[in-house]
C-alpha cells in the first residue's frame, strides 16, 4: 500500500513538473512584447522599459525565470497581475471560495443523482429505458445550454431563483448557486449514471453473484457486498475525473450566472492577455486534476486490495 | 462459381439493412443533412444581411418576414444562424478529422516501432491528459489571441494522445490474433498484413473516435465562443449567439439563445447517433 502511494506521488510530481514547464514555456513563446502589455497605454520611455524588464526579470534566461516562478509559487508568492496590478493571491483568494463552493455543490448533485439513477437503471425495466433516454439527451447538454434553459424556465418564467451573483452567505448563497450548480452538473450526471449502470450490470452477471443468488442470499445483501463493492472502484474513478474536470468547466457556469470565480478570472485574463494570471490558474487547474486522479487511484486500492497487487 | 452471388447477396442485404437503421437513424440523418446543407449554402440563402440592424423591430416574434424573429437590435435571427453555420460546424469537423488521423498515425507508429516509442507515448499521454481540453484551449487564446484557430489546434493536441493510445491497443490486440501468426507463417509480409488486415480492423475504432471527437470539439468550441474568446462580433457563430441572446432571456425573449442552442444540440445528437450506428455497421462488415 505504501509503495503504491509513493509511486502515485512520484508520478504526480513528475507530471506536475512537466506540465508547469510546458505552461510556463508556452507563454514565454507568446507572440507580442510583454513589456507593452505591462505598460499599457503609457508612452514608453527607454528608462520605463528597462525598469519593467528588471521588475519582471524579463532579461534572465527562460529556465532561470521558470525556477524563480516555481520557487515563488512554492513559497506562496504567485506573482503580480499585469492588468490589475495587484498580487495574484489577493485576486484568487475570494474567487477560489466561490468556485470551490460551486464545484462542491455540483459534485454533490452528480454523486447523488448520477450514481442513484445508475443504480436504478441497473435493475432493468422501464426505469432503465427512462434513464437511457434521459442520459442520451443529458450527454449532449453542455453547461451553457442548460444554463440558458434554467435561466429561462426557473428565473424568468417561474421566478424561483435569482440569476446573478453569489448572494450574501449561508442559505442565500446556496439559493444563488443552485442554478449554476445544476447547469454544471447535468452532463456529468449523465456520464456518471451511464458508467454506474454499466459496471453494475457487468458485476450482476458474474458467476459468484449467480451462485449467491441460487443459495438464497437476500438480494439487498448480494447487491451491497458483491455487486456494488466490486463495481465501486470504476464508479469512483469516473466520479473523481468528473469532479476534477468540473473545475475547468465551472468557467462556463460562472460566465452564465455572473459569478466571480476562478474560471471567470481565467477567461478574463486570457482575453486581456494577463499572462501571469493565466499561468497560475492553468497550473492550479492541472494540479487539481492530477491530484484528484491520484487520490481516486489510492482510494480504489483501499477498496479493492487486488488492484494494489496487480499494479505494484 | 455459381455459389458466389447467393452468398454475397444476403450479406449485402444485411449490410444495407443495418446501414439504413431504425427511425432514430433516419431522423438523425435528415437533421444532419439539413445542418450540413445550411452550413454549405446558409450564408447564400440567408434572407437578410446578418449584420444589418433594424431590418425589423427589436425582439419581433417569429413571423413570415422573420422566421425566427429578430434580436435586440432588430437583426434577423435566421440570417444570423445561417451565416454562423459554417463557423459552427466546420471547425469541429476539422478538429475531429485532424485528431483522428494524427492519432491513428501516432498510434500505428507506436505499435510498429514497439517499446521505446510506446514508453514515450505513454509519458506524453499522461501529461496531456492532465490538462483538460478547455484549459488548453483558453491557454491557446491567451497565447495567440481570440478566434477559433488557436483553440481548434489546442483541441487537436488534447484529444490526439487518447486516440493514439486507443489505436495502439486495438492494433496490438488485432496483431496478437492467431490469423496474423498464420499469415506470417505463410510468408505474408508485415506491410501487407498491416495494410490489408490491420487497417480494416481499426476502422470501427477510428470511426467511433472521430464522431465522439466531433461532438466534444463542437461543445468545446461553442463554449469558447460562448465565453467570448472565439468568434468576435459582429460575426457570430452559434456559441456566441447563445451568449449574445442571454441578456434578453430575462426580458422574456429567449428566441435567439434557444434557436442557437437547439442547433448545437441537434448537431451533436445527430452526429452521435449516426456515429454509433456507423460504428456497429463497420464492426459487422470488417471481416
Amino acid at each position: 500500500m505504501l509503495r503504491r502511494v509513493l509511486a502515485q506521488l512520484g508520478g504526480l510530481l513528475s507530471t506536475l513538473v512537466i506540465a508547469s514547464a510546458v505552461i510556463f514555456g508556452a507563454l514565454v513563446l507568446t507572440p507580442g512584447d510583454p513589456v507593452s502589455a505591462i505598460i499599457g497605454g503609457v508612452q514608453p520611455t527607454p528608462e520605463l522599459i528597462a525598469q519593467v524588464r528588471a521588475d519582471h526579470h524579463l532579461d534572465a534566461p527562460v529556465w532561470e525565470r521558470y525556477l524563480q516562478w516555481v520557487g515563488g509559487i512554492l513559497s506562496g508568492d504567485l506573482g503580480q497581475s499585469m492588468v490589475y496590478k495587484t498580487s495574484i493571491s489577493a485576486l484568487l483568494a475570494p474567487r477560489i471560495a466561490v468556485t470551490a463552493t460551486l464545484v462542491a455543490y455540483a459534485a454533490t448533485i452528480v454523486a447523488l443523482v448520477g450514481i442513484g439513477s445508475g443504480i436504478l437503471a441497473s435493475r432493468g425495466g422501464p426505469w432503465d429505458q427512462a434513464v437511457l433516454v434521459s442520459t442520451t439527451v443529458g450527454l449532449a447538454m453542455p453547461t451553457f445550454v442548460v444554463a440558458i434553459l434554467l435561466v429561462w424556465v426557473f428565473a424568468r418564467l417561474l421566478g424561483w431563483f435569482p440569476v446573478l451573483g453569489v448572494g450574501d452567505g449561508g442559505w442565500d448563497t446556496l439559493r444563488h448557486l443552485t442554478l449554476p450548480a445544476v447547469s454544471l452538473a447535468i452532463i456529468y450526471i449523465a456520464y456518471v449514471s451511464r458508467i454506474t449502470r454499466g459496471s453494475l450490470v457487468a458485476q450482476q452477471t458474474r458467476e459468484h453473484v449467480e451462485t449467491a443468488r441460487v443459495r438464497g442470499i437476500p438480494s439487498a445483501r448480494i447487491f451491497r457486498a458483491h455487486v456494488l463493492r466490486n463495481a465501486s472502484p470504476q464508479i469512483l474513478a469516473v466520479s473523481g475525473t468528473t469532479f476534477a474536470s468540473m473545475f475547468a468547466t465551472a468557467a462556463i457556469a460562472e460566465q452564465a450566472f455572473g459569478l466571480g470565480g476562478v474560471g471567470a478570472l481565467f477567461t478574463e485574463a486570457a482575453s486581456r492577455k494577463d499572462i501571469p494570471v493565466v499561468q497560475v490558474i492553468a497550473l492550479l487547474m492541472v494540479s487539481i486534476f492530477v491530484a484528484a486522479n491520484a487520490l481516486v487511484d489510492i482510494i480504489a486500492a483501499l477498496i479493492d486490495p487486488r488492484s494494489d497487487r496487480t499494479h505494484a | 462459381m455459381s455459389a458466389a452471388p447467393s452468398v454475397a447477396r444476403p450479406s449485402l442485404q444485411r449490410a444495407w439493412r443495418t446501414a439504413r437503421g431504425g427511425p432514430g437513424v433516419i431522423v438523425a440523418g435528415a437533421a444532419l443533412a439539413a445542418i450540413v446543407a445550411s452550413a454549405a449554402l446558409g450564408p447564400l440563402v440567408a434572407p437578410y444581411d446578418p449584420h444589418q440592424p433594424f431590418v425589423g423591430q427589436p425582439f419581433e416574434p417569429a413571423s413570415f418576414e422573420h422566421w425566427l424573429g429578430t434580436d435586440a437590435i432588430g437583426r434577423d435571427v435566421l440570417s444570423r444562424i445561417l451565416a454562423g453555420a459554417p463557423g459552427s460546424v466546420l471547425p469541429p469537423f476539422v478538429v475531429a478529422v485532424g485528431a483522428t488521423l494524427l492519432g491513428a498515425i501516432v498510434g500505428v507508429t507506436a505499435a510498429w516501432c514497439g517499446r521505446a516509442v510506446d514508453w514515450w507515448l505513454s509519458r506524453v499521454v499522461d501529461v496531456i491528459f492532465a490538462v483538460p481540453g478547455l484549459v488548453l484551449a483558453v491557454l491557446a487564446v491567451a497565447m495567440f489571441g481570440k478566434g477559433l484557430v488557436a483553440p481548434s489546434i489546442a483541441l487537436v493536441i488534447s484529444s490526439l494522445p487518447l486516440t493514439a493510445r486507443l489505436i495502439r491497443v486495438t492494433a496490438r490486440v488485432e496483431l496478437s490474433k492467431p490469423y496474423v501468426e498464420a499469415l506470417h507463417v505463410q510468408g505474408t509480409g508485415r506491410l501487407a498484413v498491416w495494410g490489408r488486415h490491420l487497417a480494416p480492423a481499426l476502422a470501427p475504432t477510428l470511426l467511433a473516435q472521430a464522431t465522439i471527437g466531433f461532438a466534444y470539439a463542437m461543445l468545446d468550441l461553442a463554449a469558447i465562443s460562448y465565453l467570448g474568446l472565439g468568434v468576435q462580433p459582429p460575426s457570430a457563430d452559434w456559441g456566441s449567439m447563445i451568449a449574445d441572446g442571454q441578456a434578453a432571456i430575462l426580458q422574456g425573449h429567449p428566441g435567439q439563445s434557444l434557436a442557437a442552442a437547439t442547433l448545437v444540440l441537434a448537431t451533436v445528437l445527430s452526429v452521435s447517433v449516426l456515429g454509433a450506428h456507423a460504428t456497429t455497421w463497420a464492426e459487422g462488415t470488417d471481416t
